[in-house]
């Protein structure tokens, strides 16, 4: 027998649902919905991972090394950013005893007086002051380092040098270390060693400190009567310097006939000339003299016992020097026992 | 899109409202919550704990999009929202994996004796004749036969066509008739 499927199926409808079964939905799913609620367990790991990065993320930004200043191309210590500034023409002007990175070049410039240098194309431009340049090794790859002066440029192979700009078209550049190329305006390329120093223009013939005009200013300026009256107890003429003279003026002219003396590899006249004045003028004056005579013994005359010996007292005298780390590795080189 | 036309009219919104507060989830909640129960009862052949969950479900997507609804057409929304959830359910009910398992759960409903004596009336042997049909076929002879949707509203809640719908019907009637049921003229 065939049975209505409709009417069976509504009269089933019927009876589905009833109040009790209502009223019991109703309290289930009102505590389901509406129950305090808590973190899903399935997103904790998710949690737990992006929670890591960030910590992780945020560990290596505090942890990672904080961005060097570039001004003008040069990295410059955070310290001493406010000593360095970028003057006329995109040109740096470091003040005194202030480094500055070339990290390209792999060049560090350290000023000994107020300074301005230009990065340029060709090379690094010093436009002014005096800076001692430590430029590295160089390799095929990174090439030669060129230094421009108003008088040529440096070619450098990796060493330390110091140059001296004066702005008017002279200056100077004395080798410490290693080996450069002076290349003059006109082309001409001279090899420089350690211990030399190069002036541009061609530095005239430097009148003597010894026989010098200046010397018969000194015997009219000199008072006889004292000196004659002092007789009782002579003293030894290099002792005696009753010159009223200008530290400043005379330490140039000390420089000066050095550089002379150098370019005519007259060393023991050097060394006599440096000898007799170490005890004379300002302190920084004696120290750079003696520093000087020093690079002069190792590196010239090549004698390891008397430059050995001058290192020690040199660093006996100036304990905090201004040139310990050239110094340093001179006496390594030599092999001078401390 | 046109409204669907549902069996029993759902309160009006502006009812549930309380001067101008705007209507809130849980009003929607307590004037919905029963009728929605039914209907799920209704696709689960009677089985009260699949019916809750499907209008769990149903709740918690109104939550969901309660900010961007038509409240106007809110009563066909939920309809569409609670045949479409006991829809999804269905199928995967009738997955092979679920039906594997069911061999192996001592919770099958059918299985229980107690269940296959209650059914010896006809009522309960309609509402297991529409338990064994597959789940589209089921869904529509249930919205068909107990909500009086025409083909075309079942198609528009269901998002199918209504050709497919008809032959949805048509298969599960053949089915009935195979089984010793009269479906009907019209079917």
């Amino acid at each position: 027998m065939s049975r209505d499927f409709r009417s069976a199926l509504m009269s089933a409808d019927a009876q589905l649902v009833d109040e009790p079964q209502l009223r019991a939905m109703r309290a289930r799913l009102d505590a389901r919905l509406f129950r305090p609620a808590k973190p899903s367990s399935r997103w904790l790991p998710v949690l737990v991972a992006v929670s890591s990065v960030f910590i992780g993320f945020v560990a290596v930004r505090a942890l990672a090394p904080q961005p060097v200043p570039v001004i003008g191309g040069f990295e410059v210590a955070p310290a001493v950013e406010s000593s360095v500034r970028v003057s006329r023409q995109a040109a740096v002007e470091i003040a005194a005893e202030v480094s500055v990175v070339d990290r390209s070049r792999g060049v560090t410039i350290s000023s000994i007086t107020r300074s301005t240098v230009r990065r340029e194309a060709r090379g690094i431009r010093m436009l002014e002051g005096r800076a001692t340049f430590d430029v590295q090794k160089r390799t095929e790859e990174n090439g030669v380092v060129r230094v421009l002066v108003s008088g040529g440029s440096i070619e450098v192979h990796g060493t330390r040098f110091t140059v001296t700009e004066n702005g008017t078209g002279t200056g100077s550049v004395e080798l410490h270390e290693g080996v450069i190329d002076f290349i003059d305006e006109n082309g001409n390329t001279r090899r420089m060693r350690p211990g030399d120093l190069m002036t541009w223009p061609r530095a005239v013939e430097p009148p003597s400190v010894i026989d010098t005009p200046a010397d018969e200013e000194i015997e009219e300026l000199t008072p006889l009567g004292p000196v004659r009256r002092k007789k009782v107890t002579p003293k030894k003429p290099t002792d005696i310097d009753w010159r009223p003279f200008d530290q400043r003026v005379h330490a140039q002219a000390v420089i000066t006939e050095l550089s002379t003396l150098r370019q005519n590899g007259q060393w023991q006249d050097a060394v006599r000339l440096l000898e007799r004045e170490l005890n004379r003028g300002a302190p920084d004056t004696r120290e750079r003299l003696s520093f000087e005579l020093g690079l002069i013994y190792t590196w010239q005359l090549k004698d390891p016992l008397a430059a050995c010996a001058h290192w020690k007292q040199h660093q006996r005298e100036y304990p905090e020097g201004r040139f310990d780390v050239e110094i340093d590795r001179a006496s390594q080189s030599l092999g001078c026992t401390q | 899109m046109e409204p669907v036309t549902l069996p029993t009219p759902l309160t009006p919104l502006t009812d549930l409202s309380v001067g101008r507060e705007p209507v809130t989830f849980d009003a929607l909640y307590r004037a919905h919550r029963d009728r929605v129960y039914r209907w799920a009862v209704r696709f689960a052949a009677g089985r009260t704990a699949w019916a809750e969950d499907v209008t769990h479900d149903v709740f918690l997507q109104l939550h969901r999009h309660l900010h961007r609804l038509d409240t106007d057409d809110l009563g066909a929304w939920l309809y569409r929202v609670t045949a479409n959830q006991a829809l999804a359910r269905l199928r995967h009910e009738s997955s092979w994996v679920t039906r594997i398992l069911k061999v192996f759960s001592a919770n099958d409903p059918v299985q229980q004796p107690d269940e296959a004596l209650e059914r010896r009336d006809d009522a309960s042997l309609a509402m297991a004749a529409l338990e064994k049909l597959p789940p589209k076929e089921r869904m529509c002879v249930s919205m068909h036969v107990l909500d009086e949707l025409s083909q075309r509203e079942i198609a528009r809640t269901l998002g199918m066509s209504e050709g497919y719908v008809s032959k949805l019907l048509t298969r599960a009637w053949d089915r009935l008739r195979a089984d010793g049921w009269e479906v009907g003229d019209d079917s």
